[in-house]
């Protein structure tokens, strides 16, 4: 989920000011607002896209869209959830566009960056389990229907409650859930050579 | 008497405690006889937790510039 505050894994990071935090929102530039959101945002868009170029798009659509509404914010709490909202339709609304064109070409440029390490014989150690493992989940979502990508990246990568994002997507509950369950299925079945090792 | 194929079908309700108690217990009692199920629940709540492990992709070269330059056209639109 978004989040203001430092996360161990890589979130959202207000910049924090060495003397004085990262100070009231209305007055951040556009670069702290860069580095604050850039990274989640542009995260969310590629695996809902599962394109490079398009998700450089809509990351920049939504941070000038932070940027222009700075004054309006009445403070951090609220940003979150009008993140998501506003990438989340940024995303759609790309795609909506992307289907006029009369070829659809996916970009899986993800995939150039899996190592197949062990593939000399030799036993990989659990960090490599694990970075390769993640790298063949992200070529597992890149290739997800986009009517189940968008749900597994909301709930299971993004967190989300399953409310909201019947919300974002105009989705019944029992909808929400029944995608997410085939999304799971299916990335499940495009990781089994891969599950399982790093459990050990 | 819950079957295989029931089994997978109701898995994400079994994850997410969702299901009736009775049918939790069924399910529970399938997983004690069936190692194929116990597997495929094992990878399941793999992928889950993978997901949400999952972190930040890398930006791309260059989209901070591109931004800087998009926001300084816009600049003139913010009230200062």
């Amino acid at each position: 989920m978004l989040q203001i505050a430092c996360q161990p894994g890589g979130g959202v990071c207000a910049p924090a000011d060495s003397t004085n935090g990262p100070g009231p929102i209305s007055a951040w530039t556009a670069e702290k607002v860069f580095h604050a959101f850039a990274p989640r945002v542009y995260s969310l868009a590629r695996r809902m896209l599962s394109n490079d170029a398009d998700a450089e798009d809509v990351t920049q659509d939504v941070l000038l869209q932070v940027v222009r509404k700075l004054d309006t914010f009445r403070g951090e709490a609220e940003l979150p959830t009008w993140l998501h909202r506003v990438t989340v339709n940024a995303a759609l609304a790309h795609r909506r566009r992307q289907a006029r064109r009369p070829e659809q070409h996916l970009d899986v440029s993800l995939d150039c960056i899996v190592t197949h390490a062990g593939s000399d014989g030799r036993v990989p150690d659990r960090k490599t389990l694990d970075r390769e493992l993640r790298q063949h989940l992200e070529g597992a979502i890149a290739r997800l229907p986009a009517m189940y990508s968008d749900v597994f990246v909301l709930a299971d990568v993004e967190g989300l409650p399953n409310a909201e994002i019947g919300q974002l997507l105009g989705l019944s509950l029992p909808a929400v859930k029944s995608r997410l369950h085939r999304a799971r299925l299916m990335v499940r079945d495009a990781l089994a050579p891969y599950l399982g090792r790093a459990a050990g | 008497m819950v079957s295989c194929q029931d089994f997978i079908e109701g898995m994400y309700a079994f994850v997410a405690k969702e299901l009736p108690p009775d049918r939790q217990k069924e399910h529970e009692d399938h997983l004690a006889v069936c190692e194929r199920c116990t597997r495929a629940l094992a990878d399941y709540r793999q992928v889950v937790d993978l997901a949400r492990q999952l972190p930040n992709l890398p930006l791309p070269e260059g989209l901070l510039q591109r931004f800087r330059e998009a926001a300084a056209e816009k600049e003139p639109e913010k009230k200062e």
